[in-house]
């Protein structure tokens, strides 16, 4: 079997240097020719050293860990290193990967540099190892339900402010932009109506209007007028909200 | 009406607006029984035309003043007491005066004959009104006080649990934000790590976590904290970050020795700054600084967090952390409080955190 060749891409040094000095000991003959101490540095190396194996932190400054992966995939083996990730290590179970759980234990890493010496690689099997990859993507993506919308970017003058989306009293569509009305001023941010509702908590946030989002949390009185419809005082501001017909439901029965 | 400017949400609101009509579908048997009862009475003493007329009168008269009195009473809710008792009394004889005409203009009666020929008489039956209203607005408005008082006491305890449950409910944020797991693995393997080449750095950065873990996990549970022992755990954490990070992070923190024993609400700048690292520096492949400086500013704390990170990225979602630190502030300071999060120039974000100095 000729000499084989591998890189170790992590952020951190110290862990670097543990990787590298474990799989001195458990693997003498291999020769690590390169680390990186990001994705983009890793993607060059790979590119530029052509090794047999790279080794992968997933949290990594630039491109992650996977992107990184599926990338160089086709060239080379991956294994994957991840301190803590639950979503990741389930796909990585499901999808067959090799990974290695940091700290890392040189029992571990042991059966991991087994299973590496004995599937040298083989071309017909990089279409399968992308396709785990990809599958991994897919998972952690889908998994991780991004949080409800806590807080806004917006222009305040030069400066870029963030806003709590818990100070904002209410959201009005305009023509291509969104006014964000709070206590101490109004802002334009360029998400839609319909961004805004996917996005912001539905237990919080409601929609009274085709192009009004309000936050229940500041309604003082939602008023009944003759026509069947609602209108809303918020705590602290002068002017009224009108409530669509077809969102009345929302304040029936209270 | 109870007028409560900070109902706590709009089910309160709805039942002000619906009140007007069920308080007089409650008190309108009250009334009605009250101005029988004093037409059957002025009957007794032989006063007025007849049983029937006296009833329809006194009905007219008393509806009068109850619906004159109800709406100034609404009207004039917020005015000073001595306003209040002029423009009841007025509604009074405005109402009397009203109800009398309605009725004399039902039972046939010509009101301006019956005072040119007994003058007297519509003098006694307006005096007998006043009379009777002052005594019947009495006692309506003071039913009124007490349901008034009892709805704000109840308005009270609501608004009591609800801080009490978002108190409970903050704490359990808190509680789970902490100690983040990837923090906690990452740094166990560079301890380990450490052990194979380095014993000193490994033995300080094992102090610092468990000086870390100690103060995190005790300190969640105090209400109070000193300026000092806030700052102790974020030296603590960043020298753990610094170890990780090497030459990718540089701090500077900043406590001016007349601030340290000010107070601190327990963890309240460590998760600022954990997020700066999080979400500022670790993406950055240079890395940056990071910035603590703690000031004293018009009998106010004022506590700066800035970072030169990567920012916000455009689908800006700060993490929760931050998040609950803000909701913390206003919790503990309410409008007392200031929390602002902007992004400075070339690169990085500024977190201010200020509340009183107490």
């Amino acid at each position: 079997m000729p000499k084989m060749q591998a890189i170790i891409a992590d952020d951190e040094e110290h862990l670097r240097a543990d990787l590298r000095r474990k799989l001195a000991r458990i693997w003498p003959e291999l020769t690590i020719v390169g680390e990186a101490a990001n994705g983009n540095e890793a993607v060059e190396l790979v590119a530029r050293l052509r090794p047999d194996i790279c080794f992968l932190d997933i949290r990594m400054p630039g491109l992650s860990g996977l992107e990184v992966g599926r990338r160089v995939v086709a060239g080379c083996r991956v294994v994957f290193v991840t301190a803590f990730d639950q979503y990741a290590v389930e796909a990585f179970r499901q999808a067959a990967v090799d990974y290695l759980l940091k700290p890392v234990s040189e029992e571990r890493l042991a059966e991991t540099v087994q299973r590496l010496q004995q599937q040298a690689s083989g071309a017909g099997e990089v279409q399968s190892r992308v396709a785990a990859i990809e599958q991994i993507l897919a998972t952690i993506k889908h998994e991780k339900d991004p949080p409800k919308l806590a807080w806004l970017k917006v222009q305040d003058g030069a400066a870029v402010k963030l806003i709590a989306v818990a100070e904002v009293y209410y959201f009005q569509a305009e023509d291509k932009y969104t006014t964000v009305v709070t206590g101490t001023g109004e802002w334009l941010i360029r998400k839609s109506i319909k961004e805004l509702v996917a996005e912001l908590d539905p237990n919080r946030f409601w929609r009274i209007h085709r192009g009004t989002i309000v936050n229940v949390a500041r309604i003082e009185v939602a008023s009944r007028n003759f026509s069947g419809t609602y209108s809303l005082r918020l705590k602290g501001l002068a002017q009224n909200l009108t409530v669509s017909r077809g969102y009345a439901l929302l304040f029936k029965q209270m | 009406m109870p007028s409560s400017p900070n109902s706590l949400d709009p089910v309160i609101g709805m039942h002000q607006a619906k009140q007007g009509w069920r308080k007089l579908i409650l008190e309108l048997p009250l009334l009605l029984g009250l101005n029988l009862v004093i037409g059957l009475f002025l009957t007794a003493l032989n006063f007025g035309s007849g049983l029937i007329i006296n009833i329809i009168t006194s009905q007219f008269i008393g509806f009068g003043i109850y619906s004159c009195v109800t709406v100034t009473f609404a009207l004039l809710a917020a005015r000073p007491v001595a306003v209040q008792l002029a423009a009841i009394g007025m509604a009074i004889a405005v109402g009397a005066g009203f109800g009398f005409g309605v009725s004399t203009f039902l039972t046939g009666l010509n009101l301006t004959l019956l005072y040119r020929e007994q003058g007297g008489f519509v003098l006694q039956i307006l005096l007998i009104s006043l009379l009777f209203g002052v005594a019947g607005s009495y006692l309506f408005i003071s039913k009124q006080r007490l349901a008034e008082v009892q709805a704000l006491a109840q308005e009270e305890k609501i608004k009591r649990l609800a801080q009490e449950k978002q108190a409970v409910t903050m704490q359990l944020k808190m509680l789970q934000a902490q100690i983040e797991p990837h923090f906690l693995f990452n740094t166990l393997s560079n301890l380990e790590s450490l052990l194979d080449s380095d014993v000193a750095t490994a033995r300080r950065m094992l102090v610092d976590l468990s000086s870390y873990l100690r103060t995190t996990l005790t300190r969640s549970r105090e209400e109070h904290a000193t300026l000092a022992q806030e700052m102790e755990i974020v030296r603590a954490y960043l020298a753990i970050q610094q170890i990780r990070m090497g030459a990718r992070l540089r701090f500077f923190l900043n406590l001016p020795e007349n601030l340290a024993g000010k107070s601190c609400p327990p963890l309240l700048i460590q998760p600022l700054v954990e997020n700066a690292i999080r979400h500022g520096l670790e993406p950055s492949i240079p890395g940056g600084e990071i910035l603590v400086d703690c000031r004293a500013v018009n009998g106010r704390i004022r506590i700066e967090v800035r970072d030169t990170g990567v920012g916000f990225p455009e689908d800006s979602r700060p993490g929760t952390g931050t998040e609950n630190v803000r909701e913390r502030l206003l919790a503990l300071f309410g409008p007392a409080a200031r929390f602002s999060l902007e992004e400075v120039t070339p690169n990085g974000v500024m977190i201010v955190v200020e509340y009183p100095d107490a």
